[in-house]
């Protein structure tokens, strides 16, 4: 022991021994917090990177939900569709499989081995939105992965257009329905994590992890395709014949307010959207039903007829002169017919759409009486319908009203609508219940209602009386001498509106008008207002009770067959037009006239000349006994 | 003669701490290498299969350095310098090197690979044991410019491989070397200067280690090149939390972490027992340590006890080292974790080295 000592202390340097054994001990345990600290304190910030590396997620798309119409027909719907991915490490034939690529997907060879040699990504994309049966035959070959989705299908191609809208390639909805209800129909995508090593192979007998999808809601529409295709048809009719900038129309149930068809020309396939011209496709997708808001003219009438009826300032024997124009606050307002209608009672009024008489009762009504109608009626606001963007129309701020201003609102001018919210006032008046115009009536997911449109329906501040009277009229104005003459049998009322168009200055634009009817059926308790607007028609003539008219009688006796309504009259089924008639060009303007009149026929005409160069019908058609007749003088 | 009287305490621990670490090592050879062994040579055992042979090369070296008398090593300490010169400078002959990363470090004779500088650190410490225990060499300056001169010629040598970190490694043991053999503080402090100016060239001549030193400071500005390997190392450190994912439940050890069973090990041992299981595993390295400093502290001899201080001094540089790079603490540079790595070599020299430091240890028990 003491040789040993003596040698320890020979040494001598023990403290720096105990100075180098410190050292040694104190960096072991530097490195110790050090892993203390990669360990525990940082230790879930770095695990939660890890395993963004460890964890491969495909993502499941969830069922997007359909939509379909009030009969349960499928409007909207989704096809399965597989995207082709490629992983270069797992393949072992690559020229066959380049081949079958090529064969199967129609990707050129090149391409397509060029992918498929690409080792340098864990995974490359082939192909999008693959048919099942090509894509499950390419799953044949070594290193093919699928990745399953859903693709939008549209039975009615361009049908429904701006109604329905579309998706983006992702599924998401753009527009329309798709849009509005989107979260409701697309779903919660799933996915499905799997476990990877460093070259994204998976891991064998690993766990994994799978989310799945819940599918999107089912949309069930208020929307009747069979009315949907009819008016989809006669509105393309329409566009072709009168060289229209557009044509659109909307059929409104008028007791629940749920809109049973509704379109706009043009349109385009859904199943194949042009997003090559973007301002082009905005246009299109517009439902310009909602959106625009245009002055309504002549249909505007109802309004002041209902308020000045409902207030008692007039009635419907009243009589009235009308010398083809009107002066107010030093303003002349002319009457469509220069010459004037002259004497002429309030019925007549309304049928011949005589301005002057209109502007009579706006006087009488003044400014906060047609404003209170104004609001009760809806117009200036929204409808609350469950479409994207819609207008609230544009009405004078009551406290600028000038008298002459209340005279024009009077017949449909210095105001403006869109076509679902004059629908939607023509509903309310003829029915005397304020209902939400709607598309929506509920949805559901594997046969459980999830939601349901309530449809609120309350009384509206009319009289019944004006209410039947009001029916009455309007029915009077299409069809003849108390029969149901507008459509064989059928009871249906109607107004026509001829409405100028304005540039973007606000001044007149000559020669541009929308020409619109709206229509009711029944006329005395309608179940059915349909609107026809025909923008800019320019193919010659262009009166709402000329251009417009005729589609809306179209549509509703397509309808009634198709459907088969109940007539209202079975005497009057055969009542058939028995007036023939005659070729008037040529004449002078009295001379036509005095014919007509003599053949019970009623007359409007256009131009200030005094001989006739044009007509509308032909010659030989057959005519009931008091239609109008529009002749055009030189 | 029975155990009790050829083993005192310092043995024992040391012979348990080695033989803990050789049989952990090679648990955590197979966890850390089965899936790349599956992947690479479809057989998950290829690893285990190797490093079993190297425990096994391992414990005839042990065992024969036990019983060879350590005192005649001072007699060959000019071999052993020679020995180890040219064993570095076999790496550069063509036929014998095997190059691989960039990196000359291998000769192979057939499948057969060594890695010189593992043993050439050593024979380096043989060296300088013999060199400085003649005399009191370092009180002289013109002795301590030799010794450093010498040292330096492997330091060279291995640097020209290129093999940063055992270069570090073997200058590291010198300077402790120098430091317990008595070289004046004086000139320890007039080292420091051109050591420092040493590193600033290095780095010049070298630019990849720059921008392993920048992979150092932020990895993730680079994660798929330089910082990859140093950001894989952090996840699995990161991943163990307290106790672990477990053993055999490592996840990168599925090809995320490069070396995984060799030079980033310790990350592997940190994912799946956690930072309890380091702790335990640098608790065993220390007392191993510890007792092999004690050894040489009793040794009877001054070349003893500095051939037990230059094996404890290499142990403890080099794991330090490793674990200094898996955790990012400095730059990460390749050095096999001592007896827990794969690799033959390094397990072979190792407890070599250990039979030594037992030899040692008895030498002194027959005295008493």
């Amino acid at each position: 022991m003491k040789k040993f000592k003596t040698f320890y202390n020979l040494f001598s340097l023990q403290r720096r021994f105990v100075a180098v054994i410190i050292i040694i001990i104190v960096l072991f345990f530097a490195l110790l917090s050090r892993i203390f600290y990669l360990q525990i304190l940082n230790g879930k910030n770095l695990q939660v990177l890890a395993a963004e590396q460890w964890l491969r997620d495909l993502p499941l798309s969830s069922k997007r939900g359909e939509i379909f119409d009030s009969s349960g027909v499928s409007l909207a719907t989704t096809v399965t569709t597989y995207d082709v991915y490629v992983r270069a490490r797992n393949v072992t034939e690559p020229v066959a499989l380049a081949n079958a690529i090529n064969e199967l997907l129609n990707v050129d060879y090149d391409t397509a081995y060029t992918k498929v040699i690409n080792t340098a990504f864990s995974e490359i994309l082939v192909k999008m939105q693959v048919e099942e049966e090509k894509a499950l035959k390419l799953t044949e070959y070594d290193g093919i992965y699928l990745s399953q989705n859903v693709k939008r299908v549209y039975p009615y191609s361009s049908s429904l257009t701006q109604v329905l809208g579309y998706c983006t390639i992702d599924n998401i909805g753009q527009a329309g329905l798709e849009s509005y209800y989107d979260k409701y129909l697309k779903g919660i995508d799933g996915k499905s994590l799997t476990q990877t090593n460093a070259r994204g192979e998976e891991i064998e007998n690993s766990l994994g992890y799978y989310i799945p999808s819940v599918a999107g809601a089912n949309i069930y529409t208020t929307l009747d395709i069979q009315m949907q295709n009819i008016l989809e048809q006669e509105l393309m009719n329409a566009y072709v014949e009168h060289k229209a900038m557009g044509v659109s129309g909307i059929i409104l149930d008028a007791q629940s307010g749920g809109i049973k068809a509704m379109s706009c020309i043009p349109n385009f396939d859904l199943n194949n959207v042009p997003r090559d011209d973007i301002s082009a496709l905005q246009q299109m997708t517009k439902n310009s039903t909602v959106v625009d808001v245009y002055e309504p003219g002549s249909t505007f009438k109802l309004i002041t007829l209902a308020a000045a009826l409902n207030e008692g300032l007039t009635n419907i024997e009243e009589t009235f002169f009308c010398p083809g124009h009107i002066t107010v606050d030093g303003e002349t307002i002319k009457c469509w017919k220069t010459t004037g209608h002259g004497r002429l009672t309030l019925l007549d009024a309304f049928k011949n759409s005589c301005n002057c008489v209109f502007v009579n009762l706006a006087l009488r009504l003044g400014v906060d009486k047609m404003y209170e109608y104004l609001d009760y009626f809806g117009i200036g606001e929204k409808t609350g319908v469950d479409i994207a963007s819609e207008s609230s129309g544009i009405v004078m701020n009551k406290e600028s009203v000038r008298t002459v201003d209340l005279a024009r609102i009077g017949f449909g001018h210095a105001v403006a609508v869109t076509q679902l919210q004059m629908a939607s006032t023509y509903a309310k008046i003829t029915t005397g219940y304020d209902t939400t115009p709607h598309l929506l009536d509920y949805m559901e997911i594997d046969g459980e209602k999830i939601y349901e449109n309530a449809i609120t329906k309350t009384k509206i501040n009319l009289k019944d009386e004006t209410i039947a009277t009001i029916n009455m009229m309007l029915a009077n104005n299409v069809n003849s001498e108390g029969n149901f003459t507008f459509i064989a049998g059928y009871d249906v009322g109607g107004k026509t509106g001829t409405a100028q168009k304005y540039d973007e200055n606000g001044q007149i634009a000559s020669g541009k008008y929308i020409s619109s009817f709206i229509g009711t059926y029944p006329a005395t308790n309608p179940q059915y207002v349909i609107i026809i607007c025909v923008n800019e028609p320019s193919n010659g003539v262009y009166y709402g009770g000329v251009v417009a008219k005729p589609i809306g009688q179209n549509v509703l006796n397509k309808i009634f067959t198709l459907k088969a309504f109940e007539p209202n009259d079975y005497t009057q089924l055969e009542n058939q037009p028995n007036i023939i008639m005659p070729y008037l060009v040529g004449k002078s303007l009295a001379e036509a006239c005095a014919e007509l009149k003599k053949l019970g026929l009623n007359v409007m005409f256009d131009g200030e000349g005094e001989y006739v160069i044009a007509q509308l019908p032909e010659e030989n058609t057959l005519l009931y006994l008091g239609e109008i007749v529009y002749l055009i003088t030189n | 003669m029975s155990m009790k009287k050829t083993l005192n305490k310092d043995s024992l621990i040391i012979i348990i701490c080695t033989l803990a670490l050789v049989i952990f090592g090679c648990i955590m050879v197979y966890s850390a290498s089965k899936y790349s062994a599956l992947v690479n040579y479809s057989d998950e055992f290829f690893y285990l299969k190797k490093q079993i042979i190297g425990v096994a090369i391992g414990l005839i070296g042990l065992i024969v350095c036990t019983f060879i008398n350590n005192r005649i090593y001072k007699k060959f300490y000019w071999i052993f310098f020679i020995v180890g010169i040219v064993f570095l400078v076999l790496v550069f002959v063509p036929g014998l090197s095997r190059t691989s990363y960039g990196a000359t470090r291998w000769i192979g004779i057939g499948s057969f690979t060594i890695q010189p500088s593992e043993i050439a650190k050593f024979c380096l410490v043989f060296f300088l044991a013999g060199y400085l225990s003649d005399g009191d060499k370092l009180g002289e300056v013109k002795h301590v410019l030799l010794t450093l001169s010498l040292g330096g010629i492997y330091c060279l040598l291995i640097m020209l491989e290129p093999n940063m970190s055992i270069t570090m490694c073997v200058a590291f043991t010198l300077i402790f070397m120098l430091f317990i053999g008595g070289m004046r503080l004086k000139v320890f402090g007039l080292m420091i200067v051109p050591a420092i100016a040493l590193v600033v060239v290095l780095i010049m001549i070298e630019p990849y280690r720059l921008s392993r030193i920048i992979a150092f400071i932020d990895p993730w500005q680079n994660p798929l090149e330089e910082g990859y390997q140093l950001i894989q190392s952090l996840y699995a450190i990161g991943s163990g939390g307290l106790w672990g994912v477990g053993l055999f439940n490592s996840r990168q050890a599925e090809l995320f972490l490069p070396f995984s069973e060799s030079d980033f090990i310790f990350s592997i041992i940190a994912e799946e027992l956690g930072f309890v299981g380091c702790l335990i595993v640098v608790l065993v390295f220390i007392t191993l340590i510890i007792s092999i400093f004690r050894v040489g502290m009793r040794a009877n001899n001054k070349f003893s006890a500095f051939l037990c201080f230059g094996i404890g001094a290499i142990i403890s540089i080099q794991v330090i080292l490793n674990i200094a790079v898996v955790s990012g603490s400095i730059p990460p540079t390749g050095l096999p974790l001592p007896f827990i790595s794969a690799g033959s070599t390094s397990l072979f020299v190792f407890m070599s080295a250990i039979g030594v430091v037992l030899n040692i240890a008895k030498q002194d028990k027959k005295l008493l």
